[in-house]
C-alpha cells in the first residue's frame, strides 16, 4: 500500500539513514569533491524518494540508493568534462581516524589512502565506479552490476583493468604497499581503541 | 601458486573474503601480489573512519519532507482515481455532446421539426387507426360543444336536432377525416346524402395522382336541422378518422344587426315624408344625399343579416376523404409477450443505432477540436518536462 506524505518520508528516512555514509561516499570518491558529493548525494536522496512508491524490493535498497547514485554521479561528471580539479581533494571530506596502537602504521595508512584517493581519480569514470562500488563500498559483483547497469561479465573485465591501473599508478609508491597487510577486522579494532 | 593464480583468486574474490593460506604464502614471496592484496584492503577502509558531513545529513532529511506531497492531496486524486475521473470525463462529454447536438447534427430531425405543422395530420394518422379513437375524439368533440352552449345542449337532449336556432342563432361547423378503400363509392355516397339533405357543395378538390393515395376536399352546405342526420350518415362512410365540431352564437350579433337595420329603415321612412315636404333644392339635395347613404347602411346590413342567416341556417362541413392504400391498413390484434418483448428489443437496438451513429457524427465533427486540444497538451508537458530536465 502505498504511503503519502510525512509517512512516506519517515519510511524513507527510516531505510535510507543507515545508507547515506555509503551514499555519501560513493558520490565523494566518484566525483571527489566534498561540495559536488554532497549535492550529489542530496540529489541521489531526493531523486530516490521520488521514486520511492516505484521501489518494489526486488534489490536490496542500499543497492537501488547505490543505483541511483551512480547514474547521478555519472550525469554529474558527463555534464563537468574537464572541470574536476584533483587540488579538491584536498578537501575530500574523510576524517583521519584517532591514533592506533602503532603511530607509525597509522601515518603510513593514511598516506597510502590519500595516494589512494588520488589514483582513483585518475581512472576513467565507468572503472572507478566500479571500483568505488564494488571496492569501496562493498557490493557484491552482481548488485555493482546492477547498479551500473551492465553485465557481470563486463563488470568483471572492467574491475580487472582497473584495479591494474590502479596498481600502476600506484607502483612509483610501491615501497608503501609491500609492508605486510594487516586483515581488515584487525585494523578496525586499533581504529576504535 | 603464481602470480595468475593469485591474481585470478583476487578477481573472482567477492567483496569482504579473505584469503586462504596458500594464497598468502604466495603473497608473501611475491611483492606485486601483496601490493594487490594490500590495495583491496586500503579500498575497503577507505571510507570506513569517514564522517558524513552534518550539512548533508540534515538537508537530505529536510529535503524529502519538503518533496513529501500534502495527504490529502494524495489521497483524494491517486492516479488511478485520476484514470478513471479522466474516463469519466470524457464518456460524460461524448454522451452529453451527442445528446445535445444530436437535434442539431442529424438533418432528418432538423427537417421533422421544421414541417411539424405540415405533417403533423400524417403523423398522426397511423396512431388513430381503429375506429376507438374516431370515437374518441368525436366524444371530445360533443364535449366541448355542450360545455360551449349548455341551452342548445339541453334542447338537443329533449329534442334531439337543435330546435334552439328559432331562438338562439347559432353558426355550426364540421370538420371530418374520413378514409375509405372505396374512394370512388364513398365519393358519390358523401353527393347522394348531400342531395338528400337538401345541401349544396360549396368547395371541391379532387385529386387523382397516379401511384398515391386519392383524396376529395368537399366543403359543403347542409340544412342546420338535418346536420345531426348528414353526421350521422357520414360516420357510415369509410372510416372516420377525425371530427371536430365547432358552434358560434351570432345571436347577439343577429339582433344587433337586425335592430340597426330596423332603425336605418325606418330612418328612411322619415327621409321620404321629409323628400314630399322639401320646398327649396338644397333642402332636396340634403335629403337626396342622406336617403343614399341610408340606403347604403340598409343594403349593407341587410345583407350582413342574410350571410348570418345562410350561416346559421345551412351548417358547414368541410370533409377530407383520403384513400387507404394497402400500406396503411395495419392489422390490429393482440400483442402477445414475445410480440411486445420482439418490439421493445426493435425499438431499443433501433435506438441504439440511431444513438450511436448520432455519436459517431458528433466524434467526427469535434474531432478537429479535440486533435487541436490533444497537441496543445502534449506540447505543453514536453515543456514542463524539459524545463523540469533542465532545473
Amino acid at each position: 500500500m502505498p504511503l503519502f506524505g510525512k509517512k512516506q518520508a519517515d519510511a524513507f528516512e527510516q531505510l535510507a539513514a543507515p545508507c547515506e555514509k555509503q551514499v555519501y561516499f560513493t558520490c565523494l570518491r566518484m566525483v571527489g569533491s566534498r561540495e559536488d558529493a554532497e549535492d550529489c548525494a542530496q540529489e541521489t536522496m531526493l531523486r530516490a524518494f521520488r521514486a520511492f512508491s516505484s521501489f518494489r524490493g526486488d534489490a536490496k535498497f542500499s543497492t537501488w540508493l547505490h543505483t541511483i547514485a551512480a547514474r547521478v554521479c555519472m550525469d554529474f561528471l558527463r555534464s563537468k568534462k574537464g572541470v574536476i580539479s584533483l587540488d579538491a581533494l584536498q578537501d575530500a571530506g574523510w576524517e583521519k581516524a584517532d591514533d592506533g596502537p602503532s603511530p607509525y602504521l597509522s601515518l603510513e595508512e593514511s598516506v597510502r589512502k590519500e595516494l589512494l584517493e588520488k589514483a582513483l581519480q585518475q581512472l576513467p569514470d565507468h572503472a572507478r565506479a566500479a571500483v568505488v562500488l564494488c571496492d569501496l563500498q562493498g557490493l557484491s559483483y552482481e548488485e555493482t552490476a546492477q547498479a551500473l547497469d551492465i553485465p557481470v561479465g563486463t563488470l568483471r573485465s572492467r574491475l580487472s583493468r582497473a584495479r591494474n591501473a590502479l596498481q600502476k599508478i600506484l607502483s612509483q609508491q610501491a615501497e608503501l604497499f609491500l609492508s605486510t597487510p594487516r586483515p581488515i577486522d584487525e585494523r578496525r579494532e586499533y581504529n576504535e581503541l | 601458486m603464481n602470480c595468475e593464480d593469485f591474481r585470478t583468486l583476487l578477481g573472482e574474490m567477492e567483496p569482504g573474503a579473505e584469503l586462504s593460506q596458500q594464497a598468502r604464502q604466495h603473497m608473501e614471496s611475491c611483492p606485486d601480489c601483496r601490493m594487490a592484496w594490500t590495495l583491496r584492503l586500503d579500498c575497503r577502509t577507505l571510507d570506513e573512519d569517514g564522517v558524513v558531513p552534518a550539512s548533508f545529513s540534515s538537508s537530505w532529511r529536510q529535503a524529502i519532507r519538503k518533496e513529501a506531497p500534502p495527504m490529502e492531496k494524495k489521497t483524494l486524486l491517486t492516479a488511478p482515481v485520476k484514470r478513471w475521473l479522466a474516463a469519466a470525463a470524457a464518456l460524460m462529454l461524448l454522451l452529453g455532446g451527442t445528446l445535445a447536438t444530436r437535434n442539431i447534427l442529424n438533418p432528418n430531425q432538423r427537417n421533422a421539426q421544421t414541417t411539424a405543422g405540415q405533417t403533423s395530420a400524417d403523423y398522426y394518422y397511423p396512431s388513430s387507426v381503429g375506429g376507438d379513437s374516431a370515437h374518441r375524439m368525436q366524444a371530445t368533440a360533443d364535449y366541448s360543444y355542450e360545455s360551449a352552449m349548455p341551452d342548445m345542449a339541453m334542447k338537443s337532449a329533449v329534442g334531439g336536432a337543435p330546435q334552439a336556432v328559432e331562438i338562439a342563432k347559432v353558426i355550426r361547423t364540421v370538420d371530418m377525416t374520413l378514409s375509405t378503400r372505396e374512394f370512388d363509392a364513398d365519393y358519390e355516397k358523401i353527393k347522394k346524402a348531400l342531395a338528400d339533405m337538401g345541401g349544396y357543395i360549396e368547395d371541391s378538390t379532387l385529386s387523382a395522382e397516379v401511384r398515391t393515395s386519392r383524396y376529395a376536399r368537399l366543403k359543403l352546405r347542409v340544412p342546420a336541422e338535418k346536420l345531426d342526420g348528414f353526421i350521422q350518415q357520414m360516420q357510415s362512410v369509410g372510416r372516420s378518422v377525425s371530427v371536430s365540431e365547432s358552434a358560434e352564437d351570432v345571436s347577439e350579433r343577429y339582433t344587433d344587426v337586425e335592430t340597426r337595420l330596423k332603425t336605418q329603415q325606418d330612418k328612411m321612412a322619415r327621409l321620404q315624408e321629409m323628400m314630399k315636404k322639401a320646398l327649396t333644392i338644397s333642402d332636396l339635395l340634403e335629403i337626396e344625399s342622406s336617403i343614399a347613404e341610408t340606403q347604403y347602411q340598409i343594403d349593407s346590413l341587410s345583407g350582413s343579416l342574410k350571410g348570418m342567416e345562410s350561416k346559421v341556417n345551412y351548417s358547414t362541413v368541410s370533409i377530407y376523404l383520403r384513400e387507404e392504400l394497402p400500406s396503411d391498413i395495419v392489422e390490429i390484434k393482440e400483442a402477445t409477450l414475445g410480440d411486445r418483448i420482439s418490439s421493445a428489443l426493435q425499438t431499443m437496438w433501433e435506438g441504439l443505432q440511431a444513438f450511436f451513429s448520432d455519436m459517431l457524427v458528433f466524434l467526427v465533427v469535434m474531432l478537429p477540436f479535440i486533435l487541436g486540444i490533444a497537441l496543445i497538451v502534449v506540447i505543453v508537458k514536453a515543456l514542463i518536462k524539459r524545463r523540469k530536465k533542465n532545473k
